[in-house]
């Protein structure tokens, strides 16, 4: 069932939990416009999902949120503003993983720590599934993997970027698969897509939502699901572990986080909250 | 409206989310360093 008004209920009120806390001065919160950070462009999902976030919690709070997008250096730029706004509450990011999970192990100084920020809540998620080419002579996971062994690094990978889901995600098939391809970096998942659909590289981890109509169309070969339970829109395709690879999983997610040093949550009271809504 | 977009409202409260996010960290860490992706 779709939750979205318990979900702004549980933003709202973990928020106002956070910056209500014992020992803050008693000022209602928010008294003041609230700034959600986007780390990408406008018009991305990430932004997409922002705007519709701070619709709902200006109308829930009676406070204007805005969306200020701060796209650039694989997401660490608009992070990092966040990473040293002040821990009033004002000041949010919503972002997907990479900023969130594992940019400090790809870049070596971002200037933030993503396991600092406070979690509010995590927003929303879509698993990724494994797409290829229709002309490759794979038509199964693991015929994909068996032509990978007979043909090590021929296989190409497209990808949004070093760094991005989906070259973390064929980087985690090559390592607990044994195999070896190349990988084929593009400047987002479009052009990615498109090369896929062109015949110009062989496969690409995409999100569920864009690639179900391709399949659909036939304009391409959906392989595997890469989360723990098959995905509803496509329930003949098996999940990644269930054509092969063991707890294989890549989703892509949306976090709302808080500045370091926000005091903690009252998770509590949050989760009390979310439960009456 | 959220639906639109494909995605799954997720809604986790703090505490959960904060599992959440160590759980995806731990994940990904494994993956960059089994695969010996070298920071840039």
């Amino acid at each position: 069932m779709f939750r979205f008004a318990g979900f702004i209920g549980l933003i709202a009120a973990a928020s106002i939990a956070l910056w209500s806390a014992p020992g803050r001065t008693q000022e209602p919160y928010p008294s003041r416009t609230v700034k959600i950070v986007v780390p990408a462009n406008p018009g991305s999902t990430t932004d997409t999902l922002a705007r519709i976030v701070a619709d709902q919690l200006s109308q829930k709070w009676g406070k204007a949120t805005i969306v200020e997008n701060i796209p650039g250096g694989a997401m660490n730029i608009g992070a990092l503003s966040v990473a040293r706004a002040a821990p009033d509450g004002y000041t949010l990011l919503i972002a997907p993983p990479s900023p969130l999970s594992f940019n400090h192990l790809l870049y070596r100084d971002p200037g933030y720590e993503p396991t600092k920020f406070v979690p509010i809540t995590m927003l929303a998620k879509i698993p990724n599934v494994l797409v290829v080419r229709n002309e490759l002579a794979a038509s199964s996971l693991k015929e994909l993997i068996a032509y990978a062994k007979a043909n090590p690094g021929k296989l190409s990978y497209a990808s949004q970027g070093v760094g991005s889901t989906a070259h973390l995600s064929a980087a985690q098939l090559e390592v607990r698969a044994g195999i070896r391809m190349v990988h084929v970096p593009y400047r987002g998942a479009q052009p990615a897509l498109t090369d896929v659909v062109a015949g110009h590289v062989d496969m690409f981890f995409d999100t569920l939502a864009t690639s179900v109509p391709l399949y659909r169309d036939n304009k391409l070969k959906l392989l595997g699901v890469a989360d723990l339970n098959r995905a509803s829109a496509v329930p003949e395709i098996p999940t990644i572990s269930e054509a092969g690879v063991a707890d294989f999983k890549s989703i892509t997610w949306f976090g709302l986080v808080a500045p370091p040093a926000t005091p903690a949550a009252l998770a509590e009271r949050s989760t009390a909250m979310w439960s009456r809504s | 409206m959220l639906h639109k977009t494909s995605l799954e409202p997720g809604a986790t409260a703090p505490a959960e989310t904060m599992r959440f996010f160590a759980e995806e960290a731990a994940l990904w860490s494994t993956v960059i360093k089994e695969a010996g992706i070298e920071p840039q």
